[in-house]
């Protein structure tokens, strides 16, 4: 049986959209193979699927939304002829965007998420005419915007932010009302995807001991579905920066890599978006936590006390 | 382990390329931008990998792990040490955030120059952590116990740090004046204007190097004298700085400490505090010569110490004061002239005790004799304390060995000059006291004959007093187990006697070393080589001083007679021992017979045998046929001895002393041929001996022996 397979160029398959894709067909047969040709096909789309969030019960039965397409381009590779027996390897080279007809904004980077997906994929196809079936493969290859290039200099932003007992919008415990704590610190709400989100967190005061604090990342995506926005917020990485009962007055720094294959640059395009949160989550010591271990964290509860932040994140070369 | 591995292995994709050439051979000192894209990605990875990790200790712990990975991505991965040294402190449990900095500085010494900055900023933060704990328990005392728990643990990650700190300082060496400026920046950063903890400044202040120490004294005794908690005593950092002073330091800024010490030592009551400090000082004290303070601090030890029990731990610090004071002072009396010193002693017990008796009688016996008779008295109660606490129950032990060997040592010493009956009484008492010591026997009995000659020599007329050391020696001897040893000195007290006159005490005292001489078969089967020659001396020794003993009235052949019937019981002595003895005796019964004796005893009144049995015809005879004896039983001997080397020169040896004794007659004559036949037939014909001998032979008997 003959098989075939597409080996890119990259070994992280990673391109840009001004960048060549590259790489080579590599055909391994038992025998020779004639054939009419060998098509390339590049194909880029935005699906789109409701499903849970503040999507309807009515909403969840239409299931996927049409998808938007990117790219969709076909190429002859090789014209029509034979491969001999054994290993063959036909390289190929594509252009990704051509620079006047494409739309820059299109582009978006690879993005796989709950419900919206951006993806990309090329296959290569040995056409053998009607008779027999066509021998065929298809890999995924990772897009990575960049529009930094031709962007302003990019710099990081932080916001201070401070956290006590009165900022809650949820009920809290009585003593942790009446104790009282203040949290102050510092935190990126403008960050590269290259860097960590940084920043610095103290206790300065807490009359109760301290559990933990956590931050957590947030991915919200909204589909615009006919008239409404269907919103699906999901927590893609927790990380804990206090574990006990720290010591006040100490700066504790906040330091989170983000997860390179969760993420993407954010994108507000007209029928999706896809932003990112940081949510930072103070638990104080409580019997009550114990019943409720294996919930969300990102849940208001008694014994939690939280601030949440928009976190933009950009490319940047 | 994980670490190196990750590193291993980045390492090796930066070296060789995918299909395994090596592409190139990173340098011990690369930089980042030497490492190719595949393996920073690798690297990249590993990061993001263990940034996601939800759990802040493990993060902590991998990062570390993986922290001279960074080297591959950044020149300088300072940055992240100081990221992590704060991320610690999210650490809220302290152990976990103890052991997790110790294990960062360890993890950090494998990154080439990353100063010592991250190491202060972890002290700091040990120490906010410990002042939390330390004020939290002024309220809850019911935790107290826990909490020393707790800080005790934190301790090994406080020295660690401390020795990595000062460790990088020498290593940073660029000049003394950086070192010492760095160290005050260190030590400024380090102290801050906050109080110490005192576990932090203890362990700050073992590690301070010596010069720093010295130059700051002041300085940290202000800081030790402001931190007063519980994390550690603060007794103890007096203690060390003095230890640390005593390394290097001047007289100005120890005047200062020293001054300052007492007084807050003034204060204490707890008599092991107290003595913990002193310790630490007392060599101070003593290499500047603080003489005040010296007595100042032994009435404080004795205010302490006396009527109440003391323990173990302040029984070791004594004995180390004591010590010092011991080997500081060359002289025994001023160490015992010094105020207290002596009660002081006195409330010691135990092994320690006895630690410091020894030392006190080596002492005193290093330097010659001892003449004091304060200090003989004192040194007499030393050795008798020390004697009371030797386990004769383990007389074998080498432990025992030591002080009984002092104690003989020490009475040996003691010399009373010219009050020779005080001394004599000091024997007495000596024997008395160590009646358990054999060893210091012996020392008995020679310094009491010692005294008896020395009584002698003064010339007058001290005849009592000969008598009692006499009667002393006489008395002590039998208390010696060994015969041997009861045989020399009994030999030796003959003499003394011999030599001051006294004849009656000269024949019990032969006697009695004949009756040793009979039972040393008695006592051991076992029998060295030194022993039994020294055994044949001896024997030897008792017929040359038989010459000058006057023979007694059972006739002068007895004792001689004696001896042969003691060697003919006693199966152990070999021919070889029999026969020098046999030859000694013919020599001896020679000697007698002489008209004028060769040497008489010194004292005038003992008249030797020649004036006694001038002309008495028995008395020749007597010795005759004692000689005959012996030399039938010399023969016999040279002919049981189953070496034929020792056989020949035996014999020849027999000749020479026959013919040296006896006028050449028909008797001897053929015993004469017989013995050099004998050794003719044991030794080769050209044996020097064997030709020198029967030249001598020819010459004195006028006869050809030689047989061709």
């Amino acid at each position: 049986m003959s098989r075939i397979e597409l080996k890119l160029s990259r070994s992280d398959r990673i391109y840009r959209p001004s960048e060549l894709l590259q790489g080579k067909i590599v055909i391994k047969s038992p025998s020779s193979i004639s054939h009419y040709g060998i098509r390339l096909t590049l194909n880029g789309s935005v699906s789109l699927q409701v499903r849970g969030g503040s999507a309807g019960v009515i909403e969840s039965l239409y299931g996927v939304v049409k998808p938007i397409s990117i790219v969709k381009k076909s190429v002859e590779n090789t014209s029509s002829g034979k491969i001999t027996s054994g290993t063959t390897e036909i390289p190929f080279s594509i252009v990704l965007r051509q620079r006047q007809e494409d739309d820059l904004e299109r582009f978006y980077e690879t993005f796989h998420g709950a419900n919206i997906s951006i993806q990309y994929l090329v296959t290569a196809d040995i056409m053998r005419g009607y008779l027999h079936k066509s021998i065929s493969a298809t890999v995924e290859f990772i897009i990575e915007s960049d529009k930094a290039d031709l962007e302003r200099p990019f710099s990081p932003e932080m916001v201070m932010f401070y956290i006590t007992q009165d900022t809650q919008k949820h009920p809290l415990l009585p003593e942790l009302k009446s104790g009282g704590f203040r949290v102050a610190g510092k935190i990126s709400t403008l960050c590269s995807l290259l860097d960590p989100i940084s920043g610095e967190l103290t206790v300065e005061t807490s009359a109760f001991p301290i559990c933990s604090i956590d931050i957590h990342l947030l991915r919200v995506e909204s589909i615009l579905l006919g008239e409404k926005i269907v919103t699906e917020t999901s927590l893609i990485q927790s990380t804990q920066i206090a574990d006990g009962d720290i010591c006040r007055n100490l700066t504790l720094p906040i330091y989170v890599i983000l997860p390179r294959l969760l993420t993407c640059p954010t994108v507000l395009a007209g029928p999706f978006s896809i932003e990112f949160k940081v949510c930072l989550v103070i638990s104080f010591q409580s019997e009550l936590s114990k019943l409720h271990s294996k919930s969300d964290p990102t849940t208001p509860r008694l014994w939690l006390a939280m601030e949440t932040l928009p976190l933009e994140l950009v490319r940047t070369k | 382990m994980l670490g190196d591995m990750v590193r291993e292995r980045i390492k090796q994709r930066a070296e060789f390329s995918e299909d395994g050439t090596q592409l190139c051979s990173l340098p011990e000192k690369f930089e980042a931008s030497d490492i190719c894209l595949g393996a920073k990605e690798t690297c990249n990875n590993w990061f993001c990998k263990v940034g996601s990790i939800r759990e802040l200790l493990p993060r902590i712990y991998l990062e570390l792990a993986l922290l001279p990975c960074w080297r591959f991505l950044i020149d300088r991965p300072v940055d992240s040490l100081q990221r992590l040294v704060m991320m610690a402190r999210g650490l809220g449990d302290t152990l976990a955030s103890a052991y997790c900095r110790l294990y960062m500085a360890h993890c950090a010494r494998k990154l080439p120059s990353c100063g010592s900055g991250y190491l202060i900023l972890c002290i700091k933060d040990i120490k906010v952590q410990l002042m939390r704990i330390l004020s939290a328990e002024e309220t809850i005392h019911r935790h107290l116990t826990n909490n020393r728990v707790l800080v005790s643990l934190m301790e090994p990650t406080i020295e660690y740090i401390m020795k990595c700190i000062f460790k990088d300082a020498s290593q940073r060496q660029e000049g003394n004046a950086l070192v010492d400026l760095g160290l005050g920046r260190n030590q400024m950063e380090l102290f801050g204007s906050s109080p110490c903890v005192s576990i932090v400044l203890h362990y700050l202040l073992k590690e301070l190097p010596t010069e720093v120490v010295s130059s700051n004294a002041l300085e940290i005794l202000h800081l030790i004298e402001c931190s007063h908690d519980y994390s550690f005593d603060q007794y103890l950092n007096y203690r060390l700085l003095g230890f640390r002073l005593s390394e290097k330091s001047s007289q100005d800024i120890v005047d200062a400490v020293v001054n300052y010490v007492i007084q807050v030592l003034s204060q204490y009551d707890r008599l092991d505090e107290y003595l913990k400090v002193v310790d630490a000082y007392v060599d101070i004290v003593l290499q500047y010569q603080m003489d005040n303070h010296l007595s100042t601090i032994l009435e404080g030890i004795s205010t302490r110490a006396c009527n109440r029990e003391i323990v173990e731990d302040e029984l070791a610090s004594l004995q180390s004061i004591l010590l010092k004071l011991l080997s500081h002072f060359k002289e025994l009396e001023v160490v015992f002239a010094l105020n207290h010193f002596l009660e002081i002693l006195d409330v010691m017990y135990g092994s320690s005790r006895s630690i410091v008796n020894m030392h006190i009688l080596n002492v005193a016996t290093r330097n010659g004799i001892i003449r004091d008779p304060t200090t003989i008295q004192v040194l007499y109660e030393i050795s008798q304390a020390l004697h009371d606490d030797i386990d004769f129950s383990s007389v074998k032990d080498a432990d025992n060995q030591q002080p009984t060997r002092l104690i003989s040592h020490f009475v040996h010493k003691v010399d009373y000059g010219a009050e020779l009956e005080r001394h004599l009484m000091f024997l007495v008492e000596c024997r008395r006291a160590f009646g358990s010591i054999n060893e210091l026997k012996e020392t008995l009995v020679h310094t009491s004959n010692h005294l008896a000659t020395k009584a002698l020599k003064d010339g007058r007329r001290h005849l009592s007093f000969l008598k009692s050391c006499i009667a002393f020696s006489e008395v002590t001897i039998p208390s010696i187990p060994t015969h041997i040893r009861q045989l020399n000195l009994y030999l030796e007290t003959a003499e003394v006697a011999l030599l001051g006159g006294l004849i009656s005490h000269l024949d019990g005292l032969i006697d009695s070393a004949i009756s040793c001489l009979w039972s040393v078969d008695s006592l051991d089967g076992s029998r060295t080589l030194t022993d039994v020659d020294g055994l044949v001396s001896t024997i030897q020794k008792l017929c040359s001083l038989l010459v000058m003993v006057p023979g007694n009235p059972e006739g002068v052949t007895c004792i001689p007679e004696n001896i042969l019937s003691v060697i003919a019981t006693q199966s152990w002595m070999t021919p070889r021992m029999k026969s020098r003895i046999f030859c000694t005796i013919v020599l001896l019964s020679a000697t007698l017979s002489q008209n004028k004796l060769p040497y008489h005893a010194g004292y005038q009144e003992i008249l030797g045998n020649d004036f006694l049995f001038f002309g008495d015809s028995s008395y020749i005879q007597d010795l005759l046929s004692l000689a005959e004896i012996v030399l039938q039983n010399l023969v016999d001997a040279i002919e049981q001895e189953p070496s034929q080397a020792a056989r020949g020169s035996m014999a020849l040896e027999a000749c020479n002393c026959i013919v040296a004794s006896f006028k050449a007659n028909d008797n001897i004559l053929p015993v004469c041929s017989k013995l050099i036949e004998t050794a003719k037939l044991c030794l080769a014909a050209d044996d020097k001996y064997l030709q020198s001998t029967i030249k001598y032979l020819d010459k004195q008997l006028g006869t050809s022996l030689i047989v061709v």
